[in-house]
């Protein structure tokens, strides 16, 4: 019976022990549970503040049409220009002048982006109901190889493109007549 | 008894570990709340969107200056951003925006495209609660403010030849029985076209050798107008325009085919320039093929020999527009116009 006491006794006091350490032990794993849940909940909280803070400016529309605006409106575009006047008519192409060998330099020129343009390229196409007249491409060098990238459209970030075009009804003016055409411009900007 | 005791002892430490528990978790909240409240202060303070967007702006900006046709002022501010707070600049064709004071680290670039015909003035901007975009003839200008005033031509220098004149100004056909009162295009409920034409010429100030083809309201047939023109050296006839509501605007005609086409245009300038300077009109210099106007056309007046130039000067459907004119300004403009054109003093 004596024996029996004492191995009970024994028995309480390493249980008691095993509680402490185990207590110990629950608390320690307790506390690096309650850490790494905090660290998740101050990245939850930064990733939501960040998710609703957007410094993303998408200007890509806005771009590719004053590019556009800028080809027909501008004195030194492709729209016929009279400078006896000084006065430009939008639309009207002037068949000559579109087929001048340097009309791509004159464009360079005239929308100028520096040295090497890696900014804007264009694809402008003028036709009438025999077909295409002439294509003239801006910036040639990227445009090839942009013309590429357009159908990886799933490129999203920085080393991809989008593409934007645009067909307009134009007069085409040739030894003083008019006759009506298309002109199709496609642009390529790259992804910023 | 001694059981109980150790009881309440290990309970004290537990209360005082629970404390402690609870203690720490509270620091951790707050150091957390701090975190996230420093946080959106940096966020708050922070300039990144506000100089992509400016930069990106004024680049689009310079882009569309450069596409407008014509001369162009554009008085530049920003809605949700205090411009003044930043500096801008453009270096290589890239339109630079960085915070006052700050490295050149800290700026955002973005490129925009010029055009190698115009002269580019951009110099650093750094105190500006607007910014003044100015194209005016082959100058493109950006600065706080521009001192050049905007002139809607280039009037090429063409030699005018006679420096004595013999002006004609032709106010129209004048008064025409034919036409009703309510006759839409020649006659508002107050303004008679005849009548105001007559008027303009009436009150024309020249400093310079003139005539008119009628002196008053009376009708006068297309031959009998030539015929008094054809011994003018310049022409000068006046209209009002007769164009849908909307529009309002001063036409200057000449001939396509004049053998003083240049001179025509040169002058047409001079007179378009002093109408912009004074009113809110549109102008344009207009060129027609006279030859193919059918016989009562009043801009059969350009004379091919002559230095011509008709002129429809506002819209007479345009009520509001056309209540606000003033011969004496129109007068004015026109005088002053023939002069620039001669080159005489005032």
């Amino acid at each position: 019976m004596k024996l029996q006491l004492r191995l009970i006794k024994e028995l309480r006091i390493t249980m008691k022990r095993m509680n402490k350490k185990g207590n110990l032990v629950f608390n320690t794993l307790m506390w690096i549970f309650k850490i790494f849940f905090v660290v998740i909940v101050l990245f939850t909280l930064v990733f939501l503040i960040r998710s609703f803070i957007s410094t993303e400016l998408d200007i890509f529309n806005a771009e590719a049409d004053i590019f556009i605006q800028r080809l027909f409106m501008s004195r030194n575009g492709i729209s016929f220009y009279d400078e006896n006047i000084g006065r430009l008519y939008p639309g009207v192409i002037d068949k000559n002048s579109f087929l001048l060998s340097n009309i791509e330099d004159r464009l360079n020129y005239s929308i100028y982006y520096g040295i090497e343009n890696k900014r804007i390229a264009a694809n402008i196409t003028l036709m009438d109901s025999q077909g295409t007249i002439r294509s003239v491409i801006y910036n040639p060098d990227y445009y090839d190889r942009w013309k590429m990238l357009v159908k990886a459209l799933w490129i999203r970030g920085p080393g991809g493109v989008r593409p934007k075009t645009k067909e307009f009804n134009v007069l085409i003016r040739e030894e003083g007549s008019f006759k009506p055409g298309i002109l199709k411009i496609e642009v390529i900007i790259p992804n910023s | 008894m001694k059981k109980r005791g150790r009881l309440v002892l290990n309970r004290k430490a537990e209360i005082t570990n629970e404390i402690y528990n609870v203690l720490i978790q509270i620091i951790i909240i707050i150091m957390i709340l701090v975190a996230c409240m420093s946080y959106l202060n940096s966020v708050k303070k922070n300039t990144l969107f506000e100089k992509m967007y400016l930069s990106r702006d004024v680049a689009l900006m310079m882009n569309t200056i450069y596409a407008a046709p014509e001369n162009v002022k554009v008085e530049y501010f920003a809605a949700n951003a205090n411009l003044s707070d930043y500096t801008f600049e453009s270096k290589d064709y890239y339109v630079i925006v960085n915070e006052k004071g700050k490295d050149i680290a800290h700026a955002k670039y973005y490129k925009y495209a010029t055009d190698l015909t115009f002269e580019e003035d951009f110099p650093l901007i750094t105190n500006a609660d607007l910014i003044m975009f100015l194209k005016n003839n082959n100058k493109v200008q950006v600065d706080e403010e521009t001192p050049d005033t905007i002139s809607d031509f280039f009037c090429s220098p063409v030699i005018p030849g006679n420096n004595d004149p013999y002006v004609i100004i032709d106010p129209g056909h004048g008064d025409n029985p034919l036409f009703d009162l309510g006759d839409p295009g020649y006659v508002t409920d107050d303004i008679q076209e005849s009548t105001f034409t007559t008027q303009i010429s009436e009150v024309l100030n020249a400093g310079f050798d003139y005539d008119v083809t009628r002196p008053s309201d009376y009708y006068i047939t297309m031959f009998e107008r030539l015929s008094v023109l054809s011994r003018a050296d310049v022409i000068i006839s006046i209209h009002l325009g007769n164009y849908s509501e909307q529009e309002n605007a001063v036409k200057a005609f000449i001939s396509a085919e004049s053998e003083k086409k240049q001179e025509s245009i040169t002058l047409a300038c001079h007179i378009l320039n002093n109408f912009a300077k004074n009113s809110q009109f549109d102008v344009a210099i207009i060129p027609v093929v006279v030859s193919e106007l059918s016989n009562e056309d009043p801009k059969l007046v350009l004379l091919a020999d002559k230095v011509a130039v008709l002129l429809e000067i506002g819209n007479i459907n345009n009520k509001e527009s056309i209540e606000l004119l003033d011969v004496y300004e129109i007068a004015a403009a026109i005088n002053k116009g023939i002069k620039d054109y001669y080159e005489k003093d005032e």
